[in-house]
């Protein structure tokens, strides 16, 4: 109650709250030309985006009374612009059309602010925004602006995935369009696989939990992409130091029925780090070359079939290849050796799916989704020596190796979702299916040389077939204004090998609104995972695979827990505080020591199972969005933590991403028409590892053992150095911190809009850590000492890139 | 303009491409010294203690064998003798507590360690009994598709009364050569495919190039029959050699420690490395035991 008291009083001394006297709903439908609800219709105060309608078209705002301007714009049809004086709770419904701006006058005061974090607490990116940060080689990543949000972490310098709420990447659902993406990197997870041409907007659910989505047990990333303007053919074409795009988006044939988007990218930093790495190498002493390639696709086209139904398809892919040969030359006197390698690693993802969305009586809306998602990585090494003595033309030992791994997951899904808006209340109801196939470890290995022949193995990977089926119901009733309830529940099935685990899962969240722009949430959410991926932070260009779960490796559950408040200020202000506690069963983990999915041994047995995971922790937001100045900065402080049977003796043990503080801030500012600067500064506490404290000697393996034994000499001394370690993820690395700037120039002219950019990522030039290793260094006395060295990838790092955007 | 921007390029690639590689600079971490024991105890064996120290993160890896401690050896619980230190290696000073006895199977041994400058440390490890291998034999010497794969059998006759532990080694013998990783000896149900490479039967087997170390979870209490393929071009070879096939049954503190040991030797960097087995109470080091049937076969 005194709590209460508090947040009052501070609503109290708001300036804004002196001129709001009183506060009304506006709500209202907005539909298309031909009556059909507009789905996604952005509305905006002071020319920024506020908030979207959904799937039925609906909308809703809490503004006090007073003269506001109001904005209703839907890419492909005209903008409404209407003037209001509230007075009253008000319900509208707007027609975008053709050519027409309707003027409606009212009363009006007070001027509601857009924002892209949601009372509720989720957050909603605009592509407009995502655009707003520096550049990364010249590319607007969709994920670096969801890791400036308050708790989500990158996992650092080139780290994979996004890591929210001291969750792991994989406890994250990625949709596109609906279509669950596996894998949402490129190499090292630098850039990300989403376009940042093709997406319209990006949607993260960490506090309140839609009862439509399960599956993952952190958080939802539901990105939806362009499906083109409706008038004219327009687009855009990119260059940057290492990737160049396209964009094309428009209407097909001349009815308006049909739109298209197209977005295409292609990195071509193969092209000069095959020559760079070649000199590197030589003056190592040896030939070889290192190569990586990427592209990726994003297609959609969208077609209105009659006046209350719209299909949309959607197309995805992403590739990316690496490669790297080397040859080395060994030459002694009466001997030569010649050792080649290679490795070539190929990922990509293909994702495609189809939506009907149909309205019935303007208040029902269904929408069904059918989608199909692949990711596989086909994983190449070979090595081949070559050993010549006493200058002999043929080699008098070679040895041929080679091995070929791959795997695979598949995933086709169909889903029905059926919403309802009446008075007071939105129903929400619906279900869907989801078959997945997975493979994981499949592969061949040739063992060649002179003494023992070719010899080949086939390995066969463990296919699992399983199959998830679930039904969802929510209700969403307002009794009054200032009230906001939701409950729902999740019913999911998941069958695979014969056993069939069941899940019921309630959701609730409560928003309440005591005054102005003040909001109080609190939210529960009961989750489950059925797959799990499993990854190491290694060298290795990428090693995640994705396994179902099984009899032993079961599903994940887990239970989040948050509650915060928010106010929105005048002159676009606004700041909230969040807590979260979240605990997580039957989490998995490598077993000490592995390496990834090792060859010979079931991916099951490698693994520890049943763990236990618990994250807990608070955020901090404020910023600015709108006016020339704009920014954020986010805060969080957390604590993760991981118990496992099997590790670390059982006990409790800092989660690898336990990060304590976490900050992410951004500033943009608007020069004029032409200039833009953008600022962001990201700082975070080092990653935990397991830190490497003192050695001692030991026997060597057995086989010195035995050979002695059987050569009739003494048993070996003890001669293997075993490094102790402190207790697992014990340690921290250095903290993580950088700082990027960007400037941006614009000029239009006639139909053109020329755009050039210049980033500089990490300027003040501070190496973070990417990765550590153990090293030892050897005397003349024949003993070793011990270090620890790190490696850092990216100093102070410029980049540019020109664009064109024809209008 | 144009040469500008490519140079600009060029410059900006090779600053990414650049790695800078330093020296992790971490508090300097507070290490106690503590004896290190190693001991394997073998029913052929005399036994030998070897005592070290650890050492810590930066400090030279010197061997650093401790000559003045008192090092008892216990059987069943008594006192069996104070063990003396011998020079092994004069050179480097380096050796080891020994004493002329050879351990017997199936009793409890014990050493504890005393020494004014570290705590005591102390260890216990029982010896196992020999494997009883009922049959051995041998089922192929080359096949088609390779003239070099053999096959032998040997029946084991498992105790299930308690947890079991093998190793099993394959050597020829009279050349300091052993079989490379491509001629392993593993556990097998012969396959022309080779479509299967360890029998399921087993599980959490360990395998090295020369050694393949297992329990006898899958097995345990029957009479087992387990199938050996090993790659052997020798043994087509002219010469008169002989090959030894070594089936120890081994402590639980052996198979956890070599098991540990061999996890430890393939961690590569940035993976959560393995804790080695320890069982040394106050100390660090092994004190474990085996036990073995050998078999040596004429070759021609």
């Amino acid at each position: 109650m005194r709590l209460l008291r508090i947040l009052f009083l501070l609503a109290l001394v708001n300036p804004a709250m002196l001129y709001a006297q009183q506060s009304f709903t506006l709500s209202g439908k907005v539909y298309t030309g031909d009556s059909i609800v507009a789905r996604g219709a952005g509305i905006t105060v002071d020319e920024a985006a506020d908030v979207y309608t959904d799937s039925a078209g609906n909308f809703r705002l809490q503004l006090p009374g007073g003269k506001h301007d109001v904005r209703f714009a839907l890419k492909g049809y005209n903008s409404q612009a209407i003037q209001l004086v509230l007075t009253k709770d008000t319900m509208i419904d707007i027609q975008l059309s053709d050519g027409s701006i309707a003027i409606h006058t009212v009363e009006i005061f007070y001027l509601k602010p857009p924002s892209e974090h949601r009372e509720d607490g989720n957050i909603q990116l605009s592509s407009a925004s995502i655009k707003k940060l520096p550049q990364f080689f010249g590319e607007n990543d969709p994920m670096r602006a969801v890791q400036m949000q308050g708790g989500v972490q990158s996992g650092g310098e080139g780290s994979r995935g996004i890591f929210i709420r001291g969750g792991s990447p994989d406890q994250n659902l990625v949709l596109l369009d609906g279509a669950p993406v596996y894998n949402a990197a490129h190499i090292y997870g630098f850039i990300s696989v989403f376009n940042g041409d093709a997406i319209n907007k990006l949607t993260i659910y960490k506090d309140k939990y839609p009862s439509r989505f399960g599956g993952r047990l952190c958080s939802v990333l539901d990105i939806a992409t362009n499906s083109g303007n409706k008038e004219k053919i327009k687009g855009s074409v990119s260059i940057g130091l290492a990737t160049a795009r396209f964009n094309v988006n428009g209407p097909i044939g001349g009815g308006k029925l049909t739109t298209f988007d197209l977005s295409a990218r292609v990195c071509f930093a193969g092209l000069f780090s095959a020559s760079i790495t070649k000199m590197q190498f030589r003056k190592s002493g040896y030939d070889g070359a290192l190569k990586y390639y990427f592209g990726d696709v994003n297609a959609k086209v969208a077609h209105r079939i009659s006046a209350i139904t719209t299909i949309e398809a959607t197309f995805f892919t992403s590739n990316d290849y690496y490669s790297f040969n080397r040859e080395a030359r060994q030459e002694e006197t009466g001997f030569r050796q010649k050792t080649f390698s290679a490795q070539n690693i190929y990922w990509a993802n293909y994702t495609g799916s189809i939506a009907l969305m149909h309205t019935i009586n303007g208040r029902w809306g269904m929408k069904h989704h059918v989608s199909y998602s692949n990711y596989h990585i086909n994983n190449m090494d070979w090595q081949e020596i070559q050993q010549y003595y006493n200058q002999s033309a043929e080699p008098q030992y070679y040895s041929d190796n080679e091995s070929k791994r791959s795997s695979y997951i598949n995933d086709i899904s169909y889903t029905a979702d059926f919403t309802c808006n009446i008075r007071k209340q939105k129903i929400s109801v619906g279900g869907g299916v989801t078959g997945i196939l997975f493979e994981a470890g499949r592969g061949t290995f040739k063992l060649d040389n002179n003494s023992s022949g070719e010899l080949n193995y086939r390995l066969t990977g463990d296919k699992v077939n399983s199959i998830a089926a679930f039904v969802y119901a929510e209700e969403e009733y307002r009794p009054s204004r200032p009230w906001v309830l939701t409950a729902g529940l999740h019913g999911r099935t998941y069958t695979v090998q014969g056993k069939t685990f069941l899940s019921l899962l309630p959701r609730a969240h409560v928003q309440f609104n005591p005054i102005g722009g003040l909001y109080l949430r609190a939210g529960a959410a009961g989750l489950s995972q059925n797959l799990h991926m499993l990854a190491v932070n290694s060298t290795t260009i990428i090693n995640d695979y994705w396994v179902p779960a099984t009899a032993k490796a079961k599903p994940e559950t887990g239970w989040n827990m948050n509650g915060g408040i928010m106010q929105k200020l005048p002159l676009g202000f606004e700041w909230s505080m969040d807590g979260f506690y979240r605990i997580m069963s039957n989490v998995i983990e490598y077993k000490e020591g592995t390496a990834g999915v090792a060859v010979f041994k079931p991916w099951e047995s490698q693994i520890e199972t049943g763990g236990k995971g618990r994250s807990y922790g608070a955020e901090f937001y404020m910023g600015r969005t709108t006016g020339k100045l704009t920014g954020s900065a986010a805060y969080t402080l957390a604590w993760s933590n991981r118990q496992f049977p099997g590790l670390n003796s059982g006990a409790v043990y800092p989660y690898k991403y336990d990060r304590r503080h976490n900050i992410a801030t951004q500033l943009n500012y608007i020069i004029n028409k032409h200039f833009e600067l953008g600022a962001t500064w990201v700082y975070g506490s080092g990653t935990r590892f397991t830190l490497p404290v003192q050695s001692y000697h030991s026997f060597g393996t057995l086989n010195d053992i035995d050979d002695d034994l059987l050569n009739g000499r003494p048993v070996s001394i003890p001669n293997d150095l075993i490094i102790l370690f402190s207790k697992r993820n014990e340690a921290r690395l250095p903290a993580y911190h950088h700082l990027d700037v960007s400037f941006t120039y614009r000029k239009q002219v006639k139909n053109l809009m020329h755009q050039f950019n210049l980033s500089i990522y990490n300027v003040y030039n501070n190496f973070n850590v990417f990765m550590v290793y153990s090293d030892t260094k050897g005397h003349a006395d024949g003993s070793v000492t011990l270090s620890l060295k790190k490696i850092s990838l990216f100093p102070v790092l410029p980049s540019v890139s020109y664009t064109i955007n024809f209008m | 303009m144009r040469s500008s921007l490519g140079l600009f390029m060029v410059i900006s690639c090779a600053v990414l491409l650049m790695s800078c590689e330093k020296e992790l600079i971490l508090k300097d971490q507070d290490v106690q010294d503590k004896l290190v024991v190693t001991c394997l105890l073998d029913n052929d064996r005399d036994v030998k203690v070897y005592l070290t120290k650890n050492m810590a993160l930066g400090e030279s890896s010197s061997l650093n064998c401790i000559p003045d401690a008192r090092v008892e050896l216990y059987e069943d619980g008594t006192l069996l003798q104070v063990m003396p230190f011998v020079i092994a290696d004069t050179g480097i000073g380096f050796g080891y507590y020994t004493i002329n006895y050879h351990p017997i199977q199936d009793r409890k041994y014990g050493v504890k360690v005393i020494h004014a400058q570290y705590d005591t440390v102390s260890a216990t490890d029982l010896l196992p009994v020999v494997p009883v291998v009922t049959m051995h034999e041998w089922v192929q010497k080359g096949d088609k598709g390779n003239r070099f794969r053999n096959k032998y059998k040997i029946r084991l006759d498992e105790d299930g009364g308690r947890a079991n532990y093998y190793r099993v080694n394959v050597f020829r013998k009279g050349v300091k050569y052993n079989l490379t990783s491509i001629k392993d000896t593993v556990f097998s149900n012969y396959d022309a495919s080779c479509g299967t490479f360890v029998t399921t039967a087993l599980k959490d087997t360990v395998r090295d190039y020369s050694f393949f170390l297992f329990g006898d979870d899958g097995i345990n209490g029957s009479s087992t029959e387990l199938n050996l393929e090993f790659e052997a071009p020798e043994l087509l070879s002219t010469k008169t050699e002989t090959l030894c096939i070594s089936l120890y049954a081994v402590s639980k503190a052996h198979y956890e420690y070599y098991r540990t040991l061999e996890q430890y030797r393939g961690t590569k960097d940035f993976i959560e490395p393995v804790k080695v087995y320890n069982n040394i109470t106050n100390g660090y080091g092994s004190f474990n035991s085996q036990c073995g049937y050998k078999i040596e076969i004429p070759i021609k």
